[in-house]
């Protein structure tokens, strides 16, 4: 089974368990996947699938919809208009049938379908302006969204509102965690490895990754607060308070460049990659793993640094 | 003469009178000493030959503690010398701890505690029971307590018969008091401590021998090492089961032991113990996961131990026990799974099997090492080892809870070859039982039977496949062959065939492969299995699906007329029993929104963005970062663009802008900075608005401060105008 054939069986199915993907994911051929980042590195191939699946916007994992499992987002357009000319990004579940009769629709348009590693091919329409799109969109009976960058970043929220997220007391005990501390020196941001002990010491404030089974979880201390939220949203948090820059964004080549371990929370790092529909490239800067997302306008690279609390390099 | 001098030949007269008594006497004494010796050393020998029945591949398990070969090298014809002749003495079980040579000690192990409890409870002799007597014809022992007989001669011992019970039906819980009372005994923890060991280890080899003669399990030969047969790992649960069937078999009468009330109690006890037949094999995994050993470390399972230090059980495993046990508990396989990347590089790993109902994360334990398991779909995920060669060859046993408080087990028996093959439910080879005709396999064998296993399958016709060695991530001390694809039917050897796994037989099968399968045999429209006959074929054989006559197509499989259209489709060989069946089902067509994520006043799925209607009214603009102050046609609207280190800001305003003013008009350069004009929205008069005031502001200020309209039109000025006499008006109204 390749990605393709993945997404029109994960299509087919609609919904399920995250075993159920994972038993999907176990026939994948792998003869395409190439390394991952240092960041996703030691990732397994499901993993990797799965962050690829959700950020091209395929597939929603553990949404409150689906549960714990997975579930299929309807095809949707996703067009974004830069220099006149408009492109369409074909998003969500993937049938064959349906695949045809917007390929037949598209043929006096530019279609594209451009394959990817780890993922399913990337299906792009090209028109002269987005009115195009969205008929076409509307008489193959699939969702469109216009502007879908711009509209999907303006609504999310910064990553300096974390009066949202739990607060949880980090473990106190336990043999198999491997505690980390996120620590920033200088020109220098690694993760530190410390015992629980100290993690818990009173007084003791940042971000800290505590990892069981290759799952790790994030708690921020701050003040009297323990707070648990996602790993990106924590380090960018961090960062923020910190005044850390870590975008670097291009105007000339249009390109956004961030270090992998910087890689932007799931929603904003979709805004990114739906500017092109690839997901980042892939390099190495000095020895560190870097991601590049291409084709991305100043007002969604400025966008991105306000969700992100940054100001860009 | 002295009284001395004269008693002198009466003492010799009586000498010689007495020497012939004394003669007598002696010689008396002498016999049985020798005929109980002889006895002893029949015994011996007997027990040696039901040992080996014991542990014969189709022969009755043993309990682990039950150690008889260690009890009979230890001595026990020496014990028996020094009993104090034929009298029978009552025996305390502590008594006949402290001394070894009671004959208590004949039987050793738990088997040994228990009788020596029985005994003082009992408080009859059990020495007194050393012939055996008529017993009703139904009632005679088994043929191999027959041969022990006839081996001990005329005087089959007790302990003899009495051992061979206890192996067949230790007892469980009808005797769990008195066990655990001996037990309790500190006299009685040293001799189970000391009795523990290889031969316990070895009693666990005999619960997982091969049932029967074909010396296989599902994927090959059992590995010929003795290693392979000494513990519990190798027992799959077929064969546990297969085993226990054999118990059964070998089972003594009810009562058919000897006459005596000790024998026949003990007999009885057993009978009591044993379970309905109905229960599952199962249960035995089950009865060793419940009682995890201190000493069990998972590594090396199937090697011999030293005997442990360690506390004796409270209650015995026998496998008796295990007919009893409630049947939830899960046995399950560990498949070997290799997987190759697009540079012919191979990854081994275990693929520990998953049934529908269990749960999605289990914590495992093997050995002193903790695992967690992460489900799939039919399998949990796969495990990598660093010495995956020495897994592969000593096997590997997990056991876990599950939530709903069932123990599982997972199993790979280890072995040294190993057949691989794709398989629909998992990805790269997988391990199977043996070389199909016809279908491509990797094989794994141990380096030194490489000879052997080529030569099988030269004979199987496989040619053209290729050797994988270290280089290419086949571990040390293996060797791995992809490509093997057999052609020639090999019949197995007679007995137990060590190469059974790399001979093929020549069944037909129907295979279905690729595609893109849904859900059991159901595939998806667009993307058919493809059929494929696969066993001997050297005979035409016709394949119909749904009634029409198959043909092949250019990649070997079978084709009909609308194998791949939607529905319920049959596969069958004309005049075979042989046949399968699968669906084509056709993909949705619609596919409903619903939100994933929730933000404020918008929902997210995918890229979509549902924007709630209380916030319909908010538009998309993009203005330049000079001008970030943005006002309406209506007194009041006002939106300060945040700020951003870029030359245009764009983002959601929640009304039609009138105007862009700079951040702060009062203090910017009046050279450069302008007003831009986005509409031409006349202005709407003011209704009972509160916070126009900086509105107003901004106005005012920009109109104190002269900016010009960067686009300005003649329109565009008298608007300007007007929204400046309205902002003036607000402003005064409002002091």
């Amino acid at each position: 089974m390749t990605p393709n054939e993945l997404l029109l069986w994960l299509s087919a199915r609609k919904a399920g368990s995250w075993s159920q993907f994972r038993g999907a994911v176990a026939h994948l051929d792998l003869a395409s996947s190439t390394p991952e980042p240092e960041e996703d590195a030691g990732q397994h191939l499901h993993q990797r699938v799965r962050f690829n699946l959700e950020r091209l916007g395929h597939i929603e994992f553990g949404a409150e919809e689906s549960g714990e499992g997975w579930r299929v987002v309807p095809p949707t357009l996703a067009l974004f208009h830069y220099d006149g000319r408009a492109t369409g990004i074909l998003c969500g579940a993937r049938a064959l049938p349906l695949l045809e009769r917007i390929e037949r629709a598209a043929n006096e348009l530019a279609f594209e379908r451009v394959p990817h590693p780890d993922c399913p091919d990337v299906l792009r329409i090209h028109a002269p302006n987005s009115q195009i799109l969205i008929d076409l969109a509307q008489q193959e009976g699939i969702s469109c969204q216009a502007d879908t960058p711009t509209v999907l970043l303006s609504h999310l929220p910064s990553v300096d509102s974390i009066k949202g997220w739990n607060r949880a007391p980090m473990p106190v005990a336990g043999n198999d965690w491997d505690v980390e501390q996120f620590v920033v020196e200088r020109k220098t941001m690694k993760w530190r490895t410390i015992t629980l002990q100290e993690a818990n010491a009173p007084g003791v404030q940042g971000l800290f990754r505590i990892t069981r089974f290759q799952r790790p979880q994030y708690f921020l201390r701050e003040g009297r607060e323990t707070i648990k939220l996602p790993g990106p949203v924590a380090k960018y948090y961090t960062l923020f308070r910190l005044r850390r820059r870590v975008l670097k964004y291009d105007r000339k080549e249009r390109s956004l460049t961030l270090l992998a371990i910087f890689r932007p929370p799931l929603l904003t790092e979709r805004g990114l990659i739906l500017c092109s529909g690839f997901p980042p490239s892939v390099s190495n800067v000095r020895g560190r793993p870097t991601l590049t997302y291409r084709d991305i306008p100043e007002e969604v690279a400025g966008m991105t640094a306000e969700v992100l609390k940054q100001d860009l390099i | 003469m002295t009284k001395k001098n004269r008693m002198t030949p009466l003492f010799i007269l009586a000498a010689i009178v007495a020497a012939p008594v004394v003669f007598w006497f002696v010689r008396r004494r002498a016999k049985p000493r020798a005929v109980k010796e002889n006895t002893e050393a029949a015994s011996a020998t007997t027990s040696s030959g039901e040992v080996e029945l014991e542990t014969s591949p189709s022969e009755v398990p043993r309990p682990p503690e039950s150690s008889v070969l260690v009890a009979e090298e230890e001595g026990a014809p020496a014990k028996l010398e020094e009993l104090p002749s034929e009298t029978p003495q009552p025996v305390d079980a502590a008594q006949s701890l402290d001394k070894p040579e009671s004959n208590i000690s004949l039987i050793q192990g738990d088997a040994a505690i228990l009788d020596a409890a029985h005994v003082e409870n009992n408080n009859s002799s059990v020495i007194e029971i050393t012939e055996p007597s008529v017993m009703p014809e139904d009632d005679r022992p088994t043929e191999h307590q027959a041969a022990a007989a006839a081996v001990a001669g005329a005087e089959p011992e007790t302990s003899q018969v009495y051992t061979t019970t206890v192996v067949l039906f230790p007892a469980d819980n009808v005797r769990a008091d008195e066990t655990e009372e001996a037990l309790a005994r500190p006299e009685v923890k040293q001799s189970a401590e000391l009795q523990a060991g290889p031969a316990g280890v070895q009693s666990e080899a005999d619960i997982c021998e091969e049932p029967d003669g074909a010396g296989t399990e599902e994927n090959g030969p059992i590995a010929p090492s003795p290693q392979v047969s000494d513990d519990v790992p190798f027992l799959s649960p077929a064969e546990t089961f297969a085993g226990h069937q054999e118990t059964i078999a070998h089972d003594p009468p009810a009562s058919g032991e000897p006459e005596t009330q000790h024998v026949a109690a003990y007999t009885a006890m057993a009978l009591t113990v044993s379970p309905p037949p109905e229960a599952g094999f199962a249960q035995v995994l089950s009865s060793e996961i419940g009682e995890p050993s201190e000493g069990d470390t998972g590594e090396g399972q199937h090697l011999y131990r030293p005997p442990p230090q360690r506390a004796p059980r409270q209650t015995p495993r026998p496998v008796t026990q295990s007919l009893s046990r409630s049947t939830s508990d899960l046995a399950l396989d560990i498949r070997v799974q290799v997987r190759f990347d697009r540079f012919g590089f191979c990854e081994i790993r275990l693929l520990p099997e998953r049934m529908a109902e269990m749960d999605n994360e289990v914590e495992v334990k093997t050995g002193g090492t903790e695992l967690h398991l992460v489900a799939q779909e039919e399998w949990y995920q796969d495990l990598t080892f660093e010495n995956i060669g020495d897994r592969l060859r000593r096997g590997l046993e997990l056991k876990g809870l599950l939530a709903d408080h069932r123990r599982a087990r997972w199993l790979l028996t280890g072995r040294d070859i190993y057949i691989l093959a794709n398989q629909q439910r998992a990805s790269g080879f997988v391990s199977t039982t043996r070389l199909v005709l016809g279908r491509s396999h990797v094989v794994l064998c141990a380096a030194e039977l490489l000879p052997q296993v080529e030569a099988a399958l030269k004979d199987a016709g496989c040619q053209g496949y290729t050797k994988l060695d270290q280089a290419h991530g086949i571990p040390s001390g293996w060797i791995g062959l992809r490509g093997v694809t057999p052609s020639i039917a090999v019949p197995l050897e007679p007995g137990i065939d060590a190469f059974y796994a790399v001979k093929p037989a020549p069944d037909i099968e129907i295979e279905f492969e690729g595609g893109v399968c849904l859900r059991n045999s159901i595939w998806l429209a667009g993307f058919p299995p493809r059929i494929k006959l696969l066993g001997d074929i050297s005979a035409p054989v016709k394949v119909l699906i749904d009634g029409k006559e198959a043909v092949a197509a250019g990649d070997g499989s079978l084709v009909g007329d609308g194998y791949d259209q939607p529905g319920q489709h049959l596969v069958y060989c004309e005049g075979l029993s042989c046949s399968r069946s699968y669906s084509i089902e056709d993909p949705p067509d619609v596919w409903e929104e619903w939100p994933a994520y929730h933000f404020g006043q918008a929902e997210i799925c995918g890229p979509r963005v549902h924007i709630l209607p209380q916030a319909a009214g908010w538009r998309i603009l993009s203005v330049p970062m000079s001008n970030p102050l943005l006002l309406g046609a209506e007194p009041g609207q006002i939106f300060r663009c945040s700020p951003r280190s870029v030359k245009n800001w764009k983002g959601f305003v929640p009304f039609d802008v009138v105007w862009a003013l700079p951040a702060h008009p009062y203090i910017c350069d009046k050279k450069t900075a302008r007003i831009i004009q986005f509409a031409q929205t006349p202005l709407v008069l003011p209704g009972p608005k509160k916070h126009v005031l900086g509105w107003c502001a901004a106005i005012l200020e920009a109109s104190a401060k002269g900016l010009q309209i960067e686009n300005a039109s003649s329109d565009g000025t008298v608007l300007w105008k007007e929204y400046k006499k309205a902002a003036r008006n607000l402003r005064r109204a409002a002091r």
